[in-house]
């Protein structure tokens, strides 16, 4: 499979040949392996100084447009991926129930499938090209190429940096000290290779076959030790002479928010991210700047570190709205992103209506709970509790008890509605039964929140009216707290 | 010095109760059935033929920050058959806990007594008896309608769930139980039972649900047949057999080839139905989709509008066009009018 992927870089400019016999020369003149790096480093520039990177290129404006949508595209396709990543890898192998079977092939074979997703890149260097002639394909390339060559003609950045690696995609990481940064420009780390175990031992020989031809494609050395690929050039993506360019680490590109104060859920539930931490590398004094997104977080920083969390009054509007940079010695990072999440609305799923011998029928209504961004939460093991905001009212000569308000840890809200015991003494009124008697019992105002066992804690999401009726349960006068 | 005796072994037996069920307290919030985790965690998963429950003795259960009064029952058992674990004699006592007051809405479901039931059990401490597993589901359906069980225990459990679905003595409830428990689980059994009772139930509650756990697991087989009855209000049919189906399309169907069924529905007069195949429609992701979900841009709901936006961002593969609700509230003209622009795109 890596073999596969590894050519699919090549492939792409193969068909990018096809297209057009006037790309011929051009592709050809061109290494494929280091015009894929210098549109990633020039796709990255734009995200950083668009109006500076555009000029630099000498685009018309036709060709501006058109280079700022593939790189925009690129940036948030690559956030959206690294998201997905660090949320199945860093965090649901080590909790979610359908996940912690997983074999060590069926890991190796997920973190196979990730590398791929991260080179999609190559398809928006296909798009940038296409509908474009000839003379203007080479001269953006020349241009993007010619930009990337000046960046690599500069040195690495001075301090502790020990080493740079590649990956075996075509993305690449430096290593400090041990730790995986993002490469200079990059606004997002790679997952760490071998994260909580080496896959790298995992590869079969044709895999790692695949992974050297493909290191090899891209000037360097497959480090199966390490599971890298090695840049034996040794000119990766360092900073300029001089001061270098800081460089920006974190732990996660999203952050919840669950209600105030609440900075952790149960045991059972999964590890959402509560506060991102930063660290800044480079020479002198760290300047945090949040360059966007400033009503989505509280920055709070202490030196080369700062701690990012969630406003709790405003929320991502769209993938990695929130934009982090840090300046040393007037050297200015690549942005950070983070996108902000809250649990924001329930969506009506099944009912399961049975009999039941005990208690009559045995009725779980369903919701799906879904972020602002209409992302479901159902991957995710969240708590939940319900919250009865006013007594039972029993109606109809009804004789029904109270039930107790539950809170639960699941990955979606089930409500587990029965009728009292049938043999309860006195005999209740009415009988619960498994259908034909839709008398209503009682009700009670009920509500519901994400984020805490406790009942009345966590974000508010819904009101209704719990009614059990003779032979079922029902949420009525439902009120989503967005309309 | 009876009595001593007496209060000093119930003090005990309620001790070892507490203790059994504060090692798993943490499942108990949990009320999710996963048959794949229940029978891993089990030391013995049996089927056997139950007596009748007695009141042995109460415990509180913690349930998150706040306690529950449980009555512990004991019933005997008859083992049936080993699914997992060896050494079990041939009839055992089993003790589960049920929540008091009896008011229900609790999700104890207990273990009924007279009937042939699944039951996931570990052995007490002290070796006198067994105690279930997980308190919210001591025990499911059985059979002793069976074929030949996989050696696989989950494989074999959902063996004889399946064998509930299809089985003529079991009842309506037991058939929808079993059919529920199968939901987290992925086994060869499943499909081909659920094909076979959507289509030959005698029960049209079954033949529905079966149909919507069809559309759930992306087997659009009795699509055509769940439209049908979508679409056609049959007023013998509770409301909510109609909403399964509707969700199950809604959130299952990922078949690309489902499309051509689908398209219809999204001028469908009820909201609900529009809201749900539009989503199908986004979760396919075919360009194919492309054209209809344009149109969905100026329906009347402003849902299927949202829907069908962040679903030409998701094909076009462009996340910047994907806004959040409230943004999308706020901004909608923005949003449709990109796409309303940008209609040969």
């Amino acid at each position: 499979m890596l073999r596969r992927f590894g050519m699919a870089v090549v492939s792409t400019f193969a068909f990018m040949l096809l297209l057009s016999p006037e790309c011929k020369s051009q592709s050809t003149n061109q290494d494929a392996a280091t015009l894929l790096q210098a549109y990633r480093y020039a796709f990255r520039q734009a995200g950083i100084s668009p109006t500076g990177t555009l000029q630099n290129l000498n685009l018309n404006t036709e060709q501006q447009a058109q280079f700022q949508q593939a790189a925009s595209d690129y940036m948030l396709t690559q956030t959206r991926i690294q998201n997905q990543i660090n949320t199945v890898i860093e965090r649901d192998w080590a909790s979610h129930p359908q996940t912690t079977h997983l074999t060590a092939l069926a890991r190796a074979s997920i973190r196979t499938i990730f590398g791929s997703l991260t080179r999609n890149e190559t398809v928006l260097v296909d798009l940038i090209h296409q509908n474009l002639d000839a003379t203007t394909v080479r001269q953006m390339d020349e241009a993007v190429v010619a930009l990337y060559s000046n960046e690599k003609q500069n040195s690495p950045p001075s301090g502790t940096l020990i080493a740079n690696h590649r990956t075996a995609s075509t993305r690449s990481i430096l290593r400090f000290n041990g730790t995986i940064l993002q490469e200079s420009g990059s606004a997002h780390p790679m997952v760490a290779p071998g994260g909580g175990g080496n896959y790298c031992s995992e590869l079969t020989a044709d895999e790692e076959d695949a992974e050297d031809e493909e290191c090899a494609d891209e000037g360097g050395e497959y480090d199966l030790e390490n599971c890298t690929c090695y840049d034996s050039s040794g000119d990766g993506g360092g900073g300029g002479g001089g001061d270098p360019t800081p460089i920006i680490t974190g732990d996660y590109h999203d952050l919840w928010y669950f209600g105030n104060g609440i900075t952790q859920q149960s045991k059972g539930a999964t590890a959402f991210m509560y506060k991102v931490t930063l660290t800044a590398y480079g020479d002198g004094t760290a300047v945090w700047n949040i360059v966007s997104g400033q009503n989505e977080i509280t920055l709070t920083s202490n030196g080369n570190t700062a701690t990012i969390t969630s406003s709790g009054n405003s929320f991502s509007s769209n993938v990695g709205d929130v934009s982090i940079t840090v300046t040393m010695n007037g050297q200015t990072s690549s942005p950070w992103t983070i996108t902000t999440h809250t649990p924001y609305r329930m969506i009506a799923g099944t009912h399961d209506h049975a009999c039941d011998s005990s208690w009559g029928y045995s009725d779980v209504i369903h919701y799906t709970v879904q972020d602002q961004l209409n992302n479901s939460l159902s991957i995710y093991l969240f708590d939940f509790n319900e919250l009865f905001t006013t007594a039972f009212t029993n109606v109809n000569g009804s004789n029904w008890g109270t039930p107790p308000q539950e809170p639960a840890t699941n990955s979606d809200i089930e409500d587990h509605i029965t009728g009292v015991g049938v043999n309860n003494s006195p005999t209740p009124v009415p009988m619960p039964v498994c259908s034909g008697n839709d008398t209503e019992a009682q009700y009670v105002t009920q509500q519901w929140r994400v984020g805490s066992l406790t009942a009345g804690s966590g974000v508010l999401l819904q009101t209704d009216q719990l009614a059990r009726y003779a032979d079922k349960g029902m949420h009525n006068n439902i009120v989503p707290v967005h309309q | 010095m009876r009595a001593q005796f007496f209060y000093l072994r119930m003090l005990g037996f309620m001790f070892a109760v507490l203790l059994s069920l504060t090692g798993t307290s943490d499942a108990i919030p949990v009320s999710a059935l996963n048959l794949q985790n229940l029978t891993e965690k089990s030391e013995f998963v049996i089927i056997g033929r139950t007596g009748t429950a007695t009141q042995v003795g109460s415990v509180d259960i913690a349930n998150g920050p706040q306690s529950l009064q449980a009555t512990v029952m004991e019933i005997q058992v008859d083992v049936v058959s080993m699914l997992k674990g060896t050494g079990v004699p041939a009839s055992i006592p089993v003790r589960f806990p049920l929540l008091q007051p009896r008011e229900g809405s609790i999700g104890l479901d207990g273990i009924p007594s007279n009937s042939i039931r699944l039951l996931f059990l570990k052995l007490s401490s002290s070796a006198s008896y067994y105690e279930v597993v997980a308190p919210h589901y001591p025990s499911l359906p059985a059979t002793t309608s069976l074929p030949t069980l996989s050696s696989s225990p989950v494989t074999a459990v959902a063996e004889v769930e399946c064998a509930v679905i299809t089985d003529s003595q079991s009842n309506l409830s037991e058939q929808l139980k079993a059919t529920w428990a199968l939901r987290h689980v992925d086994q060869s059994c499943i499909l081909p039972t659920l094909r076979l009772a959507a289509q030959t139930s005698s029960s049209r509650v079954m033949q529905l649900t079966a149909e919507a756990e069809l559309l759930s697991r992306n087997d659009i087989s009795m699509l055509d047949t769940s439209i049908e009855h979508i679409t056609t209000h049959d007023n013998s049919l509770p409301d909510y057999l109609r909403q399964n189906l509707l969700v199950a399309i809604r959130d299952g169907v990922h078949d690309p080839s489902a499309v051509a069924s689908l398209l219809p529905l999204t001028q469908d007069s009820q909201e609900d139905v529009r809201i749900a195949v539009v989503t199908a429609l986004k979760n396919i992701g075919s360009p194919s989709c492309i054209p209809t979900l344009l149109t969905s841009l100026s329906d009347s709901n402003q849902e299927v509008r949202y829907i069908a936006v962040t679903a030409l961002a998701d094909i076009n593969k462009m996340p910047q066009l994907h806004p959040s609700i409230p943004e999308f509230r706020a901004n909608e003209g923005k949003y449709t009018s990109y796409w309303e622009s940008h209609k040969t795109y």
